[in-house]
């Protein structure tokens, strides 16, 4: 192993204060998958690089994963995930785009390209191309995406902040006796297209919020998507016991 | 052989993560509850006896539902419970509902979730699904309290439970 790790950690560590190790915790109880890339600065403007092969000056985007020189370069303290996929902070994320720029990028950063590079090299397009991982699967889904954003202006879902609408919660408790009654394929299929479609309303309205800046109305949408998204995995479960079954 | 060198990397943290499950795994307090649920079920929520606590936790998309029978002397003769959600909101329901049964309404609402938490030996990260039991016993009690105070008894106690 070479020394170029040292400098780094020690960095690290400084940045590393109390306040962000509590937001850390409290934020690993949510969305272990986010951890890895959060943004340690509250301004999202990158620090000014260097490559660390050749010294040359990088632009914090367009060269965030290569140096000029070639040389893949170490995931930086100060991006976030938007960035990463090269996009704007936007709820309203072009999927298919997002898709190709993740082919795009894993297609240079994975692992396998590196296996004759040096160590240090191998390292650093293991980091990058996990973190494209996280930052891909966060931005995927309307939910990671939504608690990503929040979470980027430092909201976070309160776990001891009980929702108090029992009509809503009669719902979901309703939904879920019924897919735990579903005895077929066929009722458990028509749970999942209501589902969907509640979920696809509660994410246009999300787009809404984010758009008007409405933060609260925001929280309050999200923790409702929350439990139909649960009632989905559910479905997804079911739907594969019924596939190995046929 | 640099194919295996590179492997050999990811594997080893595989590996170690896979070690770890075991110590993550839930208590066996946690599983017994989890694997023979007491008192699972519903009760006419109309009942007049019947106190129905409807609770769900935002953050991770669970419900519960605590239901507590009280008879004339005051004191809770049945509950039941329904819980979509993990392993540890299921055990603190069903432990609830044991815990409640026999009690008188005062002694009921002294549960506290840390002494839930602390039956079942749930984890910090799982706190919270104690709290969501406890949370479901005061609301049972307020909605049975809310339908025996009002004095058009039945009809108005179940619309101010159900709102």
């Amino acid at each position: 192993m070479t020394p170029v790790f040292l400098p780094r950690r020690t960095k690290f560590a400084k940045q590393f204060t109390d306040r962000h190790l509590r937001f850390t915790k409290k934020f690993l109880r949510f969305h272990e998958p986010m951890l890895l890339t959060r943004p340690l600065c509250s301004n999202s403007k990158p620090l000014i690089h260097e490559c660390w092969k050749c010294g040359t000056d990088l632009d914090p985007v367009g060269q965030q994963y290569f140096c000029d020189c070639g040389v893949v370069q170490p995931p930086k303290l100060c991006r976030d995930f938007f960035c990463m996929m090269g996009m704007k902070v936007d709820f309203d994320v072009n999927v298919p785009d997002l898709k190709k720029q993740f082919t795009t990028l894993q297609r240079n950063l994975h692992p396998d390209k590196f296996t004759q590079k040096s160590e240090t090299e191998k390292e650093f397009s293991l980091q990058q191309s996990s973190t494209v991982n996280k930052a891909y699967s966060t931005l995927l889904k309307p939910l990671s995406r939504a608690l990503y954003m929040l979470e980027l202006k430092g909201i976070f879902i309160e776990e001891s902040n009980i929702s108090a609408e029992p009509k809503f919660l009669m719902e979901i408790l309703e939904i879920n006796e019924e897919l735990a009654e579903a005895d077929s394929l066929e009722a458990v299929e028509d749970i999942r297209t209501t589902n969907q479609k509640v979920m696809d309303d509660i994410t246009a309205s999300l787009s809404v919020a984010f758009r008007n800046g409405d933060l609260e109305e925001a929280k309050i949408l999200i923790s409702k998507l929350k439990y139909y998204a649960n009632i989905e995995d559910k479905v997804k479960e079911l739907r594969q016991l019924y596939a190995h079954n046929l | 052989m640099s194919l295996f060198r590179s492997v050999s990397g990811p594997l080893r943290q595989l590996s170690l993560v896979k070690n770890g499950v075991p110590v993550a795994c839930y208590h066996k307090n946690v599983i017994d509850h989890y694997e023979n649920p007491r008192n699972v079920g519903s009760m006419n929520k109309k009942d007049k006896n019947v106190g129905t606590g409807l609770v769900g936790a935002p953050a991770c998309g669970d419900v519960m539902k605590l239901q507590i029978k009280v008879d004339d002397d005051g004191k809770i003769i049945d509950a039941k419970f329904k819980t979509f959600g993990c392993g540890s909101a299921i055990a603190s329901s069903s432990l609830a509902t044991e815990w409640v049964k026999g009690k008188t309404l005062d002694e009921a609402s002294s549960i506290k979730n840390t002494q839930i938490a602390k039956e079942l030996c749930l984890p910090p990260v799982k706190l919270h699904c104690s709290m969501l039991a406890e949370d479901a016993i005061r609301a049972a009690l307020q909605d049975y309290k809310v339908k025996n105070d009002s004095p058009g008894g039945d009809g108005e106690g179940k619309v101010a439970a159900s709102n």
